[in-house]
C-alpha cells in the first residue's frame, strides 16, 4: 500500500489511452457510449490495480481488462438497459475523437471500423488484438485460447474482413 | 490492401489529446458503488428478516401441535435458525467507529468498510449458522412424515444439492463482490489518509 497507486494508475491510463479508446470505440454505439466505456475500463483498472502482480506484462493486463469490460458492456447493451452507477473521475476532452460522427480519418478507416463492427464480440476481440500488432502468443495469453486456435480463427476472420473491406 | 496497411490504418485511427483523471471524483465513484452495494445488502437482509419473522409463528404453532417428536425437533431447529438469522443480520448492520474521523467521506468509508468486513465474516461462516441448522431442521421434518427409505434418501440428496449450490453462490459473491469491494474501500481510505 506504500506505492502511489494514483500515480501508477494515471501513468497506465496516460500510456494506454489511445489503444483503450480504439477498442472501446468498436464495442460502443456512439460517442457517449465510447466515453462511458472508457470510464468503465479505467474504473476496472483502478479496482484491479492492487491485485496486478506483474506476473503478466502490463500491456497484456491492460488489454485483458479492457476486453473483458468491453465484452461485458456489449452484452449489457444488447439486453434491456440496466441501472448502473455512472462513473466519473475520468474525463475525455477532445471532440476530434468523435469517430462516429465527424470522421477525420480516411474512408478506408471508416470502412475498416464498419467491417469490424459487423463481427461478433469474440471475433472482434481477436481481430482487435491482431490489429494492435500483438503476436499470436500475446493474443493467446490475453484471450486464454491456444496459439494454434488463434491462428486458425484469425485467418478465417481476416479473410472475412478483407472480403468486407473490398466489397 | 495487405495486413500491414490494415494495422497502420487501425493504429492511426484516433487521436486523443487529453484525458484528465480526477481522483476526487474517482473516490466519489467508489463511494457511490459502496452505497449501491450497501443498498443491495440492506434490501436482501430486510427480505430475509421479514421472511424469518413471518415463518416463526408458523413453526412455533407446528411445534406445539405436532404429535411426532422428530417433527418437533426439526421445527424447533428451524425456528431457532430463523431467530439466529434475524440476530445475525441485525448485528451485522451495527458498526461502531471509534477512530478520530477527519471528514464525512472518511467516516462514511470507515463505516462501509466495517460493514463490508462484517458481511464477509457473515458469509464466510454461513454454513454453520444458516445452512446447517435449516438443513438438519427440514430433513428431520421430512423424515418424521416420510415412510420409505428411498424418498428420504432422494429428499436428503436434493436438499443437500440445493443448499450446496446456494452455498457456492454465496462463496462466489464473497470472492467476486465483497472482497474486491473491501479492497477498494481500503484503497480509497488509504488515498484519503495519505492526502492529509
Amino acid at each position: 500500500m506504500g506505492e502511489d497507486l494514483k500515480g501508477i494508475f494515471s501513468k497506465i491510463i496516460e500510456d494506454n489511452k489511445q489503444r483503450i479508446m480504439r477498442i472501446c470505440w468498436v464495442y460502443s454505439k456512439n460517442k457517449e457510449d465510447q466515453k462511458d466505456l472508457f470510464q468503465e475500463v479505467a474504473f476496472n483498472m483502478w479496482k484491479s490495480l492492487a491485485s496486478f502482480r506483474k506476473e503478466s506484462k502490463l500491456d497484456t493486463w491492460v488489454y485483458r481488462v479492457c476486453l473483458n469490460v468491453c465484452m461485458q458492456y456489449a452484452m449489457k447493451l444488447n439486453k434491456v438497459k440496466k441501472i448502473r452507477v455512472d462513473i466519473e473521475g475520468v474525463e475525455i476532452f477532445d471532440d476530434s475523437i468523435d469517430l462516429h460522427g465527424n470522421l477525420e480519418n480516411s474512408e478506408k478507416t471508416k470502412v475498416l471500423y464498419e467491417c469490424i463492427s459487423k463481427l461478433n464480440a469474440a471475433d472482434k476481440s481477436l481481430v482487435l488484438l491482431f490489429l494492435e500488432d500483438l503476436s499470436y502468443r500475446a493474443i493467446s495469453e490475453i484471450t486464454g485460447i491456444t496459439e494454434n486456435y488463434v491462428a486458425v480463427k484469425l485467418s478465417r476472420i481476416k479473410k472475412n474482413l478483407f472480403n468486407c473491406i473490398n466489397n | 490492401m495487405d495486413e500491414n496497411i490494415l494495422k497502420q490504418l487501425w493504429l492511426n485511427s484516433n487521436q486523443v489529446r487529453r484525458i484528465e483523471i480526477n481522483s476526487e471524483k474517482l473516490m466519489e465513484t467508489i463511494n457511490q458503488k459502496v452505497l449501491h452495494m450497501d443498498k443491495i445488502i440492506k434490501k436482501r437482509d430486510g427480505l430475509e428478516i421479514f421472511i424469518a419473522i413471518c415463518m416463526m409463528p408458523l413453526f412455533v404453532w407446528w411445534l406445539i401441535t405436532s404429535p411426532q417428536l422428530l417433527a418437533r425437533i426439526g421445527v424447533a431447529i428451524i425456528a431457532g435458525a430463523c431467530l439466529l438469522v434475524i440476530l445475525k443480520l441485525v448485528s451485522a448492520r451495527r458498526v461502531c467507529v471509534r477512530e478520530e474521523i477527519a471528514s464525512a467521506t472518511q467516516y462514511h468509508l470507515m463505516v462501509s468498510l466495517l460493514r463490508v468486513q462484517k458481511q464477509i465474516r457473515l458469509l464466510s461462516t454461513v454454513l454453520w449458522w444458516y445452512f446447517l441448522p435449516f438443513f438438519i431442521g427440514v430433513v428431520c421434518l421430512f423424515y418424521s412424515y416420510s415412510i420409505t427409505f428411498t424418498s428420504k434418501a432422494v429428499y436428503t440428496i436434493v436438499v443437500a444439492a440445493l443448499y450446496g449450490y446456494i452455498y457456492y453462490l454465496n462463496k462466489r459473491a464473497l470472492k467476486k463482490h465483497l472482497k474486491p469491494l473491501e479492497g477498494n474501500i481500503k484503497k480509497a481510505l488509504y488515498e484519503l489518509l495519505s492526502e492529509e
